[in-house]
């Protein structure tokens, strides 16, 4: 087993990666969705007020941009 | 292959823990700021959940069967629906509501639990239970990162 880790990841979340490149189960989207939560949550809160305010406006926005498509596509797929 | 399905659930579930507490901890970097840590947790979930709900789309067909189909965008859709509350919450201040709408989320998550279990298909069973946990796990993520009264 290879224990370098070039990508910056974690080596069990590489992993992860590697099994499902290797074709073992196809969930390229929990993949990728780790990866931005690991970025995500590795962030460091500006010192300025102003800024700060702007990230965090930034980061809601983001998730309510992928709770209005969540919203979106279970309507289209039948939900009420 | 069952075996190889639950290790890699495993690593992933891992990894997503080893994501929950690296918030603002450069050396020498300013405190973190509570609401900005509370805005993580919610873009967290968002994340975990769509990843969750694109997948069921993308497993329709394997799944066969539109009842657990309807059945796990109904859940998708509340779960959207109280995030979004919890990010409303956050941007007002207000952390106690945020975490009540979060735990309302793993209420909802875990109750898609015997859909999921209706899968007939086992990679789209195990595919989709993994999923859910990444989402549930996201969310604990989530729910940790608010600020604590």
């Amino acid at each position: 087993m290879a224990t370098g880790n070039t990508s910056g990841l974690d080596p069990k979340t590489e992993l992860a990666i590697t099994l499902v490149n290797a074709g073992i189960l196809a969930v390229p989207q929990i993949v990728a969705a780790i990866q931005a939560i690991k970025a995500n949550s590795q962030k460091v809160a500006p010192a300025d007020a102003t800024a700060l305010q702007a990230a965090v406006e930034a980061l809601l926005t983001d998730a309510d941009a992928n709770d209005d498509h969540v919203i979106q596509q279970a309507t289209s797929e039948g939900a009420v | 292959m069952k075996f190889a399905i639950r290790s890699l659930a495993v690593v992933l579930l891992v990894g997503l823990a080893a994501c929950s507490h690296n918030v603002n901890t450069t050396p020498g970097a300013t405190p973190p700021s509570p609401q900005y840590n509370a805005a993580v947790g919610s873009d967290d979930f968002s994340i975990g959940l769509r990843a969750f709900c694109d997948q069921a789309v993308n497993f329709k067909a394997a799944i066969n069967d539109p009842a657990i189909s309807v059945a796990i965008q109904q859940g998708c859709k509340k779960a959207a629906q109280s995030n979004k509350l919890a990010s409303a919450a956050i941007r007002a201040g207000n952390s106690s509501g945020a975490t009540a709408y979060l735990n309302a989320s793993i209420t909802i998550l875990q109750g898609l639990t015997p859909s999921l279990l209706n899968i007939k298909d086992a990679n789209s069973q195990a595919a989709m239970k993994l999923a859910q946990s990444s989402a549930i796990a996201g969310l604990q993520v989530a729910i940790n990162l608010q600020p604590k009264p």
